[in-house]
């Protein structure tokens, strides 16, 4: 048996789908080659020039600020002695490819910064996600001299950029400060600090409501976009996806990094169930280029 | 004649697209198995070798950073996957076509490549599929001369046993 022949046998006659648009809109500078609009080459223009303070951006003002606040006029889950909210990032499909979007999920434990790192080698609430790290990946997370260092279990790589970057905003929101994330394996520290790169995100993220959420009578949406024209369409759909409420929420500025937005939703009409909160970018193209990012939750109006 | 033209990072991208995303995709097979994961795969490992066009500058060098990323990107994807296997592992077996001895063949030979260790699995795709040298192997692994010996013989007996068992 020649295994040079078996090989080839099994892949050759695979026939792989073109992809060079998908890698060209991923790694386009500036509006080029297909006419795309300026937001989707965003990303890549903000980590070119502003990489920190776009980092710290989204961090102070969506994070803290905007972060779920549970008004009155949602139904929540009453807060357990012992737990906490931490923000975990988790990976969703955007047209632009794998991105990172948010949670707030309630954790136990008294560190915040251990208990989001163990958040995220858990599945994600939101089954739109998933998330880079099986359980057991990393051992303790410690915030000191300004740096946080994680050890990572034995056999795991840190190949996986964009699953790097889901620990590094995790473990970074969850500090509170964009500290260099240093991960140790067998003791030996790693050469270089891990920093956030915006262009790993989402352009519009939903805080508020969390995923399965019971609302009535009204609800606070919230969350944190980079959308043209500071423009933020949200749509309700029901079960069988048609809109039953439309609108748009507004964020005090764009292009240069994500803002916060809000939107009350009133759902007093409605018949109970579950539905579809959609948040997304605005697509003055029209869906030409490739269409908008978009955040979802399900929500169940009672 | 050693002509090095000097291509822009999109330049080179292209070039490196036209002469090498086949290839490369069905080397991701051989180690991930599915063919839409190796595409996505692959497709990274192109957006990383943009991004470091400026330090590679030469298309032999970024060739070989290409090949490095998709076997490193490979391998995390399988360790990823385990989260969500269960889940796929319900979907998979309605989704299956039809068999035919073709397809039964290289599926069996798909599997009997995932079920070696990934050290092996990884030597025998750069040997046998792209056929690289020793020296090659050890470079894209990382790991030493030797150990690419070690892999390859250890890693072409397994598969042997295997397929004899299914074929």
């Amino acid at each position: 048996m020649n295994l040079a022949d078996v090989l080839h046998d099994a892949v050759d006659g695979i026939d792989p789908a073109d992809r060079i648009d998908a890698i060209r809109a991923r790694t386009a500078s500036a509006p080029a080659r297909g006419g795309r609009p300026w937001f989707y080459a965003a990303g890549a223009v903000v980590l070119a020039t502003a990489a920190t303070v776009a980092a710290f951006a989204v961090l102070d003002d969506s994070t803290r600020s905007s972060g779920p606040t549970h008004h009155d006029d949602q139904v929540t889950s009453v807060p357990t002695p012992g737990t906490q909210l931490v923000p975990a990032y988790f990976i969703g499909d955007t047209p632009r490819g794998p991105r990172l979007f948010r949670e707030f999920d309630r954790v136990v434990g008294p560190d915040a910064v251990q208990a989001a790192l163990d958040r995220i080698q858990r599945p994600p609430a939101d089954h739109d996600y998933t998330t880079g790290w099986a359980p057991g990946s990393f051992g303790d997370a410690t915030v000191r001299d300004g740096r946080i260092d994680v050890e990572l279990s034995d056999g795991v790589d840190l190949s996986d950029r964009l699953a790097v970057q889901q620990a590094v905003y995790t473990l970074q929101g969850a500090a509170g400060q964009r500290l260099p994330v240093y991960f140790w394996l067998e003791g030996q520290r790693g050469n270089m600090g891990e920093v956030a790169d915006p262009a790993v995100l989402s352009q519009v993220m939903i805080n508020d409501p969390t995923e399965g959420l019971e609302v009535h009578d009204y609800f606070t949406a919230r969350g944190a976009a980079n959308s043209y024209e500071a423009n933020v369409p949200w749509e309700l759909r029901d079960d069988s996806g048609s809109v039953v409420r439309r609108g748009f929420a507004t964020t005090p500025g764009w292009g240069d990094r994500l803002y916060p937005w809000e939107a009350r939703v009133d759902v007093r009409d409605l018949p109970f169930g579950s539905y579809t909160f959609v948040a997304m970018t605005d697509d003055p193209s029209g869906g030409e280029g490739g269409g908008p990012d978009a955040d979802t939750r399900t929500i169940i109006v009672r | 004649m050693t002509e090095r033209p000097a291509w822009t990072a999109d330049e080179a991208l292209e070039q490196l697209y036209a002469a090498h995303w086949r290839q490369l995709v069905r080397l991701s097979v051989l180690l991930v198995r599915d063919v839409g994961t190796a595409e996505e795969v692959v497709q990274d490992a192109f957006v990383a070798v943009h991004a470091r066009w400026s330090r590679l500058r030469e298309p032999d060098k970024a060739l070989a950073y290409l090949r490095q990323a998709v076997v490193n990107r490979s391998r995390s994807t399988l360790r990823h996957r385990t989260v969500v296997a269960r889940h796929a592992a319900a979907t998979r077996a309605a989704d299956a076509p039809d068999p035919t001895p073709d397809t039964d063949r290289r599926e069996a030979v798909l599997d009997a490549m995932r079920a070696l260790p990934d050290r092996q699995r990884e030597v025998l795709a750069l040997r046998y599929y792209l056929d690289l040298s020793e020296a090659d192997i050890a470079d894209t692994l990382g790991i030493s001369r030797g150990a690419v010996k070690s892999h390859a013989s250890r890693g072409a007996a397994a598969l042997r046993t295997l397929l004899q068992e299914d074929l």
